[in-house]
């Protein structure tokens, strides 16, 4: 039988830096080989497209936001240049830089108040600025010119040559559209990336991995802007004229057709849609009817029902350059000294982590490493009430560093809700939580997470479309001090630190023994492996306390003991854990102190045998 | 495998598209290529279709005549959309195709880019309805058109208000489109200079269908007449709802209004009002202007408007150039544009040297108590070179 | 002069109270903004369009009769389409996240607005109502018989709603699903059924508001339904999602600030009012004036 994996066309075929080089050689030849302006301009215009659906993919596909009113920030550039062009004279190279600022600032003013919103609304609202923005550069007429535009813009000039052609338009677009590319896929490859994408999928495990929601908003709702700025300039010299005409919410809609078309969350679907809705348009083009709307929408709405990956689809499991995931690094492992018995001896900390002061950012408090001193986890008297029930009284609880304390109690009883509100997911009406001397009570999730309080939850909550190790790096998400501006430019720091929690993740699979599903994905592995992935992902959190909600759920017997074995090698490390469970034997076995609650209240608090032989607990809970 | 599909899908899609398709068709060198821009689709369609309309039936007419200078005329058009860039590309299409001559583009907005790509290109634009003043201060070499510009009819109904409805104020009303805007302010800068007082001065909302709120204000301000310019939806709601609001004003307004729709939307209300327009039902009609009505009436049922009579001017006009040059060269054709004249549909046609119009034919028209128009004041502005 | 202004921003607010309660009606029962059914008013209005003159010719004296047929018939039919539109753009994919559902909902909202341009005409067209359309002066303002039925038909179809939600026994199924969908089933409402009626009475409402709109002012365009979808939800937002009089007050309510504002700014910027409203609401109240309400308790 032939091996169709040794054809070589084939290979060619499924790699991507194939389509790559072709589409750079095609990009780069045709200004040189076509020397028909018409084509050159119908380029120029599938470039400027590309862009802006590049852009509108940073939005809507990394970070899950359904942007109507794109289109605005094209305006915003596109006017910039249009008045300070005309009215001042500035030409456009220098208009460039203030249109970015300008494009930023309005981001974060419409971003604010819009980006706290839930999808529907926040699609209307982003509708709403849109329509704002047209609305006010067609009514301002001595500021824009009104409908009938600014016709005065200087001709842009580089070296003395006047820019008219559409040819000579090409290479400046071509080159910020390779600049953006390179930009948006090192920022979807890094922290930055890993943190949208747990925006997208899932907010609760984002938080609890210390990622702000909606910094990271406002973060991909920026970048978009920025973009759709600096390519509305270039599209404003080219045109010559800018006009109200170019920015309505008709464009806004065929922008999101075709990220969506192409492939939401993919760069090169993002381009391919872009470079498909020119092609279409110019196809349709002179058709006596308005063709190109009915198009459009029914192949959005094929791609919805049909295709929702789109053309190109984002690519799962694979983020980033990086080192393979059981390569070369593991073997430094063997060389470590054994990790924490029983008795809790305190493991020395492997040397990728020991460096804790590369990774602290100024305004951070310092954390080193694992532990801390003190009573670590105190919650005085905390109470909630849902629709009526009383679902939490007055409970109390302290956890000491690298202690193992036990909640127990039938279901209803309020445990989970009472570890919400330890993690914040809850607000209690009264009382109070304090981790390590500091009150918590009201503080966020994701702060409370950079503060060393991480959590499990009860159906384990991975990123469906990140690798298992991905999925950890994701978990150390606020141990990474680089911001979007230096992942951006791909400084050695930012790879560096990059690189390091790759090593780090590595390394603690391997202590979970995980390492050979380090690259598959998690919906691919058993309950058993996922909950372990999570605890991994706890750690790389460098956490001090640990929050397990029934972490022996649906586990056998054999499963809980290695269960037991692992909470013991993690409070080795200088954690301190507080579970929730129902598995007796796991219990008895790991617990330093257990509390046992039942309808809300705490009902004894103690040592292991005194807890579980109280006949309160076996009224209530343990039974005959 | 469906990565394969999709890479070849859209390389086939490249192949076919239009890249390699607009751009290569070769024209055969008997023919003078013809190249029309207008706003096909969209909100503006229209007046695209309908000076299309005109424009194919000039070219008839000249080809049946003889052509241009023996060749026949091929028309190639191309959708706007009314949106510039889409009419750049147009312009820079029919570059690529060597047109000898372009007409177009109806939008000013749209053909001020697009001028500017024929230009550099050396190629004339025979302009039929783009009006804004913009054009003639870029003083271009290529460029005439056949409309006077928007300054004119606002200039000319200003008159017409003051001079013969001797009205004192008045409440200037524009749809916030190119057309509209620049009419509005000229209307109400020459009823300012003629001694009148313009009480209110702004835009509304073209698309909206109740006008209560601004009709409310006129009718506190109760001026002696309102205008509005644009066209014809918002400006048979506004006269529909002014009456049954009480409002006695008088109201006039432009010449993209005239037609029946106007009349059908207002109802009664149309009656008493007053629009500029072509002079309509004189008696004596140059053969062109009859030629072109007696072929929309009987080809489409409609009656002549200026957009047509523009329309219909701008071809006739290349063939003029075309004549005086004796020659169809694009080149040669730009030499002489300026310096031709003739009696087109919309009467005495010729040009200033910044390709305005040099003298133009307009009227005032009311709409009779039997819902019909009827022309009122006749104007013939000779326009100076601005 | 006052009195006129609240007339006038209570006519404008009843289209948009019209609009506001299919939004809400939708919104109440599976948190969805159904844009589709922007281009259902605009659809209802184009089949009043083909009916109207049917009917009159076929009762000739009768104006009032055919008029009211013509708006039952073409609400029917808009309801049916409304129907088809959810088997197409939400039942196969009810399960996808809700950006999906809000993306379909905008590609059918195009796709029928597009068709209606194709294949009828892009230009506006002239609506003649087969009843003549007189005027009442009131205390010095004005007012004209469609505006009045209008308001009328508005308030009406309100009340007429809000007691089949709260008297009927398919409205209990509404509230039951509205508030507890996994309760509701075991109960044994079936739950697909009750989101496809809701779909169809919703695009029934917009259908019929369509009609009256586009009769009393006397014109038609393909368009027509996007501004005055925005307001009709911006107006359901403020008056409270998912509350039915909230509906009402909403519309009146943006209604009567857009009159006013036209003091205050240029009529040209009144779009930008409703705008204003619809963000500031959402940014400091988002609950709206009545409060968010789930159908049930309308």
């Amino acid at each position: 039988m032939h091996d169709r994996r040794s054809s070589p066309i084939i290979f060619l075929l499924k790699n991507r830096v194939f389509y790559l080089a072709v589409g750079t050689l095609v990009a780069i030849l045709i200004p040189l080989l076509v020397q028909n302006s018409y084509v050159l301009d119908i380029a120029d215009d599938m470039i400027i497209w590309a862009i802006l659906t590049v852009g509108l993919n940073v939005v809507v596909g990394f970070a899950g936001l359904l942007d109507l009113g794109y289109i605005a920030f094209f305006a915003i550039g596109g006017y910039t240049f249009g008045i300070l062009g005309s009215k001042l004279g500035m030409n456009m190279w220098e208009a460039i830089p203030i249109a970015a600022i300008l494009v930023l600032v309005a981001s974060v003013i419409i971003g604010i108040p819009t980006l706290r919103l839930k999808s529907d609304y926040l699609a209307i609202m982003t509708l709403g600025f849109g329509e704002i923005i047209y609305l006010s550069v067609n009514n301002l007429n001595s500021i824009t010119g009104g409908p009938n535009g600014l016709y005065d813009m200087p001709s842009p000039s580089i070296f003395g040559l006047s820019l008219q052609q559409p040819s000579q338009y090409y290479w400046f677009l071509l080159i910020l559209l390779a600049i953006a590319i390179v930009a948006i896929a090192r920022l979807r490859s890094s922290h930055v990336g890993r943190a949208w994408l747990a925006v997208r999928q899932d907010e609760l495990a984002a938080r609890a991995t210390g990622v702000n929601i909606v910094k990271y908003k406002l973060l991909a709702y920026m970048v978009g802007a920025l973009w759709a700025g600096v390519v509305g300039v270039l599209f404003a010299a080219k045109q010559t004229i800018v006009s109200p005409t170019s920015f309505q919410f008709s464009q806004s809609f065929y922008v999101l057709s075709s990220v969506i078309i192409g492939g939401m969350g993919s760069i090169p679907g993002a381009i391919a849609g872009g470079f498909l809705f020119i092609l279409i348009s110019e196809t349709l083009q002179g058709m006596a009817q308005n063709y190109s709307s009915i198009v459009f929408s029914v192949a959005l709405l094929g791609v919805i029902l049909l295709r929702p990956k789109g053309l190109i689809p984002a690519s799962v499991g694979r983020r980033g350059a990086g080192l393979p995931s059981n390569g070369r690094t593991a073997g430094a492992l063997t060389v470590r000294p054994a990790l924490a018995t029983e008795n809790g001896v305190e493991a020395e900390v492997p040397t990728a982590r020991a460096a804790p002061d590369e990774r602290r950012s100024a305004d951070r408090p310092a954390r080193a490493g694992y532990g801390g001193g003190g009573a670590l986890l105190e919650v005085h008297g905390v109470s909630v009430t849902f629709g009526g029930v009383r679902a939490v009284r007055e409970v109390s609880l302290a956890v000491a560093p690298q202690e193992i304390v036990s909640v127990i109690g039938p279901n209803g009883a309020g445990k989970t809700t009472l570890l919400n509100i330890i993690s914040g997911f809850v607000r209690p009406a009264d009382g109070r939580v304090e981790l390590s001397e500091r009150d918590i009570t009201r503080l966020r999730v994701d702060r409370r997470a950079q503060m060393g309080l991480a959590r499990t939850f009860q159906t384990p909550r991975l990123l469906p479309t990140l690798s298992v190790v991905d999925n950890i790096i994701q978990g150390g998400h606020i141990n990474f001090t680089t911001e979007a501006p230096e992942v951006a430019v791909g400084t050695g720091r930012q790879r560096r630190e990059e690189h390091a929690a790759r090593e780090e993740a590595i390394e603690l699979l391997a202590m979970l023994g995980l390492s050979n599903v380090a690259d598959t994905i998690p919906t691919q592995l058993s309950y058993g492996d996922q909950r372990r992935c999570e605890v991994a992902r706890c750690l790389a959190l460098h956490p001090k306390i640990i929050l397990l909600d029934e972490p022996a759920a649906g586990m056998n017997a054999q499963e809980t003991a290695a269960l037991g074995d692992l909470l013991f090698r993690v409070r080795g490390l200088g954690v301190a854990l507080l579970l929730i469970d129902h598995d007796m034997s796991l219990v008895r076995k790991v617990s330093d102190r257990v509390s046992a609650m039942d309808r809300g209240a705490t009902v004894v608090t103690g040592d292991v045998e005194t807890v579980l032989h109280h006949p309160e607990v076996v009224r209530s809970y343990l039974g005959t | 495998m469906k990565r394969i599909l999709v890479f070849l899908f859209l390389a086939i899609a490249v192949a076919a598209s239009p890249l390699f398709a607009n751009g290569q068709r070769q024209k055969s060198s008997n023919d003078f290529l013809l190249g029309i821009g207008l706003p096909l689709t969209g909100s503006n369609a229209t007046y695209g279709v309908a000076s299309l309309d005109s424009e194919k039936l000039a070219v008839d007419y000249v080809n049946s005549h003889g052509g241009i200078l023996g060749h026949q005329i091929k028309v190639i058009t191309w959708d706007t959309k009314a949106d510039p860039a889409t009419g750049v590309a147009g312009a820079q299409n029919f570059v690529s195709r060597h047109v000898n001559a372009v007409v177009g583009f109806f939008n000013s907005d749209v053909t001020v880019p697009a001028i500017r790509v024929l230009e550099n290109a050396n190629i004339p634009l025979f302009g039929d309805n783009p009006s804004t003043p913009k054009l003639a201060s870029l003083h271009l070499k290529n460029f005439i058109r056949i409309t006077g510009d928007d300054a004119l009819e606002g200039v000319i109904q200003a008159q017409f208000a003051v001079k013969k409805l001797g009205a004192k104020t008045a409440v200037v009303l524009n749809d916030q489109e190119t057309f509209g805007e620049a009419f509005a302010e000229a209307f109400a800068n020459e009823f300012k200079k003629e001694g009148g007082k313009v009480l209110d001065y702004e835009g509304i909302d073209p698309t909206a269908n109740n006008y209560s709120a601004i009709l409310s204000k006129i009718k506190s301000l109760n001026p002696d007449l309102f205008e509005f310019s644009g066209f014809y939806q918002p400006a048979g709601l506004l006269v529909k709802q002014a009456r049954q609001t009480g409002i006695k004003s008088t109201f006039i307004t432009d010449s993209a209004v005239y037609g029946d729709k106007y009349l059908g939307i207002a109802g009664k209300a149309a009656v008493g009002s007053y629009m500029t327009n072509l002079p309509i039902g004189s008696a004596t009609k140059t053969p062109l202007e009859q030629y072109l009505a007696s072929n929309l009436m009987s080809k489409d049922n409609i009656k002549v408007d200026p957009i047509d009579a523009n329309a219909f001017d701008a071809v006739i006009a290349v063939w003029h150039a075309a004549q005086k040059a004796n020659s169809i060269a694009p080149a040669d054709l730009i030499k002489v544009m300026h310096d031709i004249s003739f009696q087109g549909a919309t009467g005495e046609v010729s040009f200033l040297p910044d390709g305005d119009r040099a003298q133009v034919d307009y009227s005032i028209i009311e709409v009779t108590p039997e819902m019909k128009y009827k022309t009122v004041q006749t104007f013939k502005e000779v326009l100076t070179a601005g | 002069m006052f009195l006129q202004e609240l007339i006038n921003g209570v006519v404008v607010g009843a289209s948009y109270t019209l609009i506001a309660l299919g939004f809400t009606l939708v919104y109440g029962l599976i948190r969805l903004i159904n844009f589709a059914q922007i281009s259902l008013y605009t659809l209802g209005a184009y089949l009043a369009l083909y009916f109207t003159p049917i009917f009159a010719a076929l009762i000739p004296v009768q104006g009032w009769l055919a008029f009211v047929l013509s708006i039952v018939v073409s609400g029917l039919l808009t309801g049916i389409a409304g129907v088809a539109v959810a088997g197409i753009a939400w039942w196969p994919i009810r399960r996808a996240p809700i950006i999906s559902m809000l993306v379909s909902s905008l590609a059918i909202l195009i796709l029928i607005e597009s068709l209606i341009e194709v294949l009828i005409s892009p230009l506006p067209m002239v609506v003649k109502p087969p009843v003549s359309d007189r005027n009442f002066e009131l205390l010095g303002s004005h007012i004209s018989t469609l505006q009045i039925v209008m308001l009328a038909g508005g308030l009406l179809l309100t009340l007429l709603l809000y007691l089949f939600i709260r008297r009927s026994k398919f409205g209990r199924a509404i509230r039951a699903v509205a508030s507890n969908p996994e309760s509701a089933s075991v109960l044994g409402v079936n739950i697909n059924t009750t989101v496809f009626a809701v779909f169809g009475i919703a695009a029934t409402l917009a259908g019929v508001s369509g009609v009256l709109v586009s009769n009393t002012y006397g014109v038609a365009n393909f368009t027509m339904g996007e501004i005055v979808g925005l307001k009709g939800f911006t107006a359901a937002v403020l008056g409270g999602m998912g509350n039915i009089w909230g509906a009402v007050v909403g519309g009146f309510c943006l209604g009567i600030l857009e009159s006013m504002s036209t003091f205050l700014l240029p009529s040209q910027w009144t779009a930008v009012v409703a705008f204003a409203v619809l963000i500031l609401v959402l940014a400091f109240r988002p609950t709206g004036i009545l409060g968010t309400r789930l159908v049930d308790r309308a």
